[in-house]
This record gives structure tokens, C-alpha cells and sequence, in this order.
């Protein structure tokens, strides 16, 4: 547990906070030594599991939620702290034609590992990335 | 911002996709598929990042411009652009072209 260090977190209240916690996810990725495209990759998973829980907590009058990120030195980890129970994380590789829906499947797709863990009145929703080179 | 090919229209979108302008494509992306024109040719080629609220505004239009019998398509896609398509498996019900030219000679039958 030594080499884990929790190295930033953030409060989201307002959307503009999402796009901080973004930055923050790219920053810490490209200091970590991701690629680029890794990068950017990492950022749109944040903004799409961070607009998952904005829009549940403000439809349930549960905002803020939080962001944290650890590293590991292979590892980095992004964890969305809200109130509310765990939801359906099953991977589903269907064709939507529709308006919403896919922003799992995009989460699924960009990080190795995702998963979640219910403490209390919270749900952390785990999405976990590994340096494959 | 279009572009006139007699029966095809193009709108160029040369910004990434966001939280911060998704609305603002909405609004775009329903006024171009209004378009009297056909053939409706959106060009993607400065973008590089696509939220999934970005993805649902181009399948609804897509939907919606096929209910109108009007074929819309997307053009200059690239690199990351391409991947996200591929996850959500665009390529499986909207037709993707690397280029605008090539996107205008699908419309013309070249």
C-alpha cells in the first residue's frame, strides 16, 4: 500500500467542475506517462461517468458528488464518489440508435477495469487503467 | 458553415464535442438536417474528441433526416474519432468516410 498515493480530489457541484475534474484526469495521466491518445481517452471517461452522476444527483437533489484519482506506478485509478446504490455496470455491445445510452459503453471500452462498491449511503464507481508499453 | 454540391449540402463542426458545447450542436445539427438539400454531409475533420452526448445528437439526426428520406453522413473522420465511432458501432447504421470527397462521390455513385 505504500506506493499508492491519493493524489488529487475534487467536489463537483457545477458542470464547469466536471470539465476541472477533465483537466485533472488528463494532467495525471500524461504525467504518469500515458500517450496522448490515452490521454484523451481517459478525459472522455471522466466527463462521461462524471455527467453519469451529476445527472443522478441532481434529478435526486444529491449534489455534490466526488472525483478522486490514485496512481500506482502502472496504475492509475479514477473513483466517482456519489449518494444513491449501485447501478448496472454490465458491458453491452449493442447497436443504439437512439439518443443516450452510450456513455458506459464508452467507459467500458477505454478503461481495463471497472467496478463498484457500496459504503453506506455512497456508491464508488471504479474505473481503473493500466500502462500497457 | 456549409458548402454547396447542388443536392448535397456539407456543415463543417471544427471544434471537439463536450459538455461545455453539446447544446450548441443540438441546435446546429437540427438546423442542418432541415436543410432542403438530400444529401447531407456532416464534416468532422478538425475534431478529435466526442462526448456520448455529441454521439446521440449525430444517430438522432441521422434517424430523423432517413425519416424525412434524406440521407445524412459523416465526413473526415480520423484517428480518436474513429475509435470512439467504432466502440459505439456507428459504422453499423451511418455511412463514415475518411474524406469529404469521398463522402460527395458516395453521393454522386463514383
Amino acid at each position: 500500500m505504500e506506493d499508492v498515493v491519493i493524489r488529487r480530489n475534487i467536489t463537483v457541484m457545477v458542470d464547469s467542475d466536471i470539465m476541472k475534474a477533465m483537466d485533472i484526469t488528463e494532467q495525471i495521466a500524461s504525467e504518469m506517462g500515458f500517450l496522448p491518445r490515452e490521454c484523451l481517452f481517459l478525459r472522455l471517461a471522466t466527463e462521461e461517468a462524471c455527467m453519469n452522476a451529476y445527472e443522478y444527483c441532481q434529478k435526486t437533489n444529491q449534489l455534490p458528488f466526488e472525483v478522486f484519482w490514485t496512481c500506482e506506478k502502472e496504475k492509475l485509478m479514477i473513483v466517482v464518489k456519489q449518494h444513491g446504490k449501485k447501478f448496472d455496470i454490465t458491458r453491452r455491445d449493442v447497436v443504439n440508435k437512439g439518443l443516450r445510452g452510450r456513455g458506459l459503453q464508452l467507459i467500458i471500452h477505454i478503461v481495463d477495469h471497472v467496478y463498484l462498491e457500496q459504503k453506506g449511503n455512497n456508491v464508488l464507481f471504479y474505473m481503473c487503467k493500466y500502462k500497457d508499453h | 458553415m456549409g458548402t454547396q454540391h447542388e443536392l448535397i449540402d456539407v456543415f463543417v463542426w471544427n471544434e471537439d464535442i463536450t459538455l461545455n458545447n453539446t447544446e450548441q450542436f443540438r441546435k446546429a445539427m437540427a438546423k442542418f438536417i432541415q436543410n432542403p438539400a438530400e444529401y447531407l454531409i456532416l464534416n468532422m475533420e478538425q475534431v478529435k474528441y466526442i462526448n456520448s452526448a455529441g454521439l446521440g445528437i449525430i444517430a438522432d439526426s441521422v434517424m430523423t433526416a432517413r425519416k424525412q428520406r434524406k440521407e445524412l453522413v459523416i465526413a473526415g473522420i480520423q484517428d480518436s474519432l474513429q475509435e470512439i465511432f467504432h466502440i459505439v458501432k456507428f459504422a453499423s447504421f451511418i455511412k463514415l468516410f475518411a474524406t469529404e470527397e469521398d463522402a460527395i462521390n458516395y453521393f454522386y455513385g463514383e
